[in-house]
């Protein structure tokens, strides 16, 4: 079985190989609730019957050929620090990581397929592809989906499909979603437009950091809201086509901007570059902000490419507890700023050109 | 800044678009936990937040849509006042109980009242079995109203087959 530091040591697949296909949509997702028959939701389970749960679905997935050398643990075994990074990761829910006992996490070693045991349901199967590849993630989920329900009986019932805990994700239980880059419509002041227009065709969209109406990274998540009604395939093409629709709103938006004030643009990139470069203390925030910038100039071509993988890379490891268990304790805020600045300053210099990659004096 | 909710000190602050309102939340970590706006795929039911708190919201349900719900969930024996509280249920079972007041509130959360989606491989035959035989006994009932025992009887011989086929695959689950 594989270790935690094993799994944080490897990419996630989908992080890796990022390209044109992943300039504005980097990741695709599709969450299955499911629950087994007859047996009290999570929240309402005996400690004991959590743990019988976990058990058994944990030995029934590790049959699962997808699964092997995979990582499967029990929450109550990692430390708050690791459940941390399990969150930042995407791996577990932040729901989750409250939770103890008879509460675990099954992750395949490409990262491709993270199960959930007694979070809110008895299991949730998430599967993660890279670019606008929601089918994709679907028949990912589903080939884990088909392979229990031969195995278990499924909490279902005729009229009302899959039973959850919470009747929001009632009928197919499944929630999909795809993580938007969107730093052309937020620049060029549409974004509040296009938000509107996804919330009036009943999808949720939501910054994936930040809070109010500002994202930070300007990373932004649609996702379906209904789970009943509607057949999984209605939902994941109905969602494709609104995501692919903005995407296309989005680089529409990146081309007009060079057009009209290119100046602007290269402003931006360029002082996204030089604090990323030079600053000996940065906030995630700021890290967050700045990275997208420059995610941006890799996208249009004034920046090297190479840097749209650093970069999706750097807003996962820049963030708070990926720090500390990188240093292997706990560090107070000032003290992960400075590591956080010395860590992009570090990933960043092999790809930047030289004429702006000003050597350390200090060193 | 103070929870949307209640008088903790907020700490979950999100933002989120339905039916083309753009809706900014800040909640505490137990409420946010509460309407399920922690994990990062959950839903953000807008329309619950953008009210009141569930509990005040359903309290306000008129009597006689309430008929039907039971008090206590029989198989798992969680009650419908912690549903209430809660937004969440106990088991499966909890639907057939408290389904009058669950159906309600589906009408603002989804497209539809109905599963249109796949059904468990073993269940969807199932389903066709037992709609098969309603079928057949309508069938029989009309052929014996209409004094047609030639075909009654064909029918009769399909349906028993189907009822043990039927029950034989129960025995299975
Ligand atoms: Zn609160
Ligand atoms: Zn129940």
């Amino acid at each position: 079985m594989m270790r935690f530091s094993t799994l944080l040591k490897h990419p996630s697949d989908w992080m890796t190989g990022h390209d044109a296909e992943t300039s504005v949509v980097v990741t695709s997702r599709v969450r299955l609730a499911r629950n087994l028959k007859c047996v009290p939701f999570p929240g309402w389970a005996k400690k004991g019957r959590r743990g019988e749960v976990f058990s058994h679905l944990k030995g029934l997935l590790q049959e699962l050929p997808v699964m092997s050398e995979g990582f499967a643990h029990e929450l109550s075994d990692l430390d708050s620090l690791q459940k941390q990074v399990l969150v930042e990761r995407h791996l577990i829910s932040r729901e989750q990581a409250a939770r103890s006992e008879g509460s675990g996490s099954v992750v395949n070693r490409k990262q491709t397929l993270s199960l959930m045991i007694n979070e809110e349901d008895h299991l949730r199967i998430q599967a993660i592809r890279p670019s606008l590849q929601l089918h994709e993630a679907y028949e990912l989920a589903l080939s884990v989906d088909k392979f229990l329900e031969d195995k278990i009986d499924y909490a279902f019932h005729p009229k009302w499909g899959f039973l959850t805990a919470c009747p929001t994700n009632l009928g197919t239980g499944m929630r999909a979603s795809s993580m938007l880059h969107l730093p052309g419509l937020v620049l060029s002041d549409q974004i509040g437009q296009v938000l509107k227009g996804i919330g009036k065709l009943g999808l949720a969209v939501r910054g994936l950091y930040g809070e109010g109406t500002e994202s930070l990274g300007n990373l932004y998540q649609i996702s379906n809201q209904s789970t009943l009604g509607e057949s999984e395939t209605q939902i994941l093409s109905r969602l494709t086509k609104v995501i692919g629709d903005v995407a296309r709103y989005e680089l529409q938006a990146r081309a007009k901007l060079l057009e009209d004030d290119p100046l602007m643009v290269q402003d931006h990139i360029g002082r996204a570059t030089g604090i990323l470069t030079f600053a000996r203390i940065i906030t995630s925030k700021e890290a967050l902000t700045h990275l997208s910038m420059l995610r941006l100039g890799s996208d249009l071509g004034i920046l090297p490419e190479s840097l749209l993988e650093i970069c999706d890379r750097l807003f996962m490891e820049t963030q708070p507890a990926h720090l500390q268990w990188r240093a292997g304790r706990k560090l107070p805020p000032d003290i992960r700023d400075a590591m956080r600045a010395q860590m992009i300053r570090e990933q960043l210099q092999p790809a930047l050109p030289a004429a702006i990659n000003i050597s350390d004096s200090e060193k | 800044m103070k929870c949307d909710l209640c008088e903790e000190k907020a700490t979950v602050f999100y933002t989120q678009v339905t039916n083309g309102k753009m809706k900014k939340t800040a909640l505490c970590e137990s409420c946010a936990q509460k309407q399920g706006v922690t994990d990062p795929n959950g839903l953000l039911m807008a329309d619950q937040l953008m009210g009141m708190p569930l509990a005040q919201k359903v309290a306000e349900t008129p009597d006689f849509l309430k008929e039907g719900a039971a008090a206590v969930c029989p198989s798992c024996q969680f009650s419908l006042e912690d549903y209430r509280k809660v937004g969440r249920l106990g088991c499966g079972d909890c639907y057939l109980a408290f389904g009058a007041e669950i159906e309600q509130r589906l009408s603002t959360l989804h497209k539809g009242l109905e599963h249109s989606g796949r059904a468990p491989s073993g269940l969807l035959e199932l389903e066709l079995k037992r709609s098969l035989i309603d079928r057949l006994n309508n069938d029989l009932e009309k052929a014996i109203a209409s004094e047609d025992y030639e075909a009654a009887a064909t029918i009769r011989d399909e349906l028993q087959l189907a009822t043990k086929n039927l029950s034989e695959e129960e025995s299975q689950l």
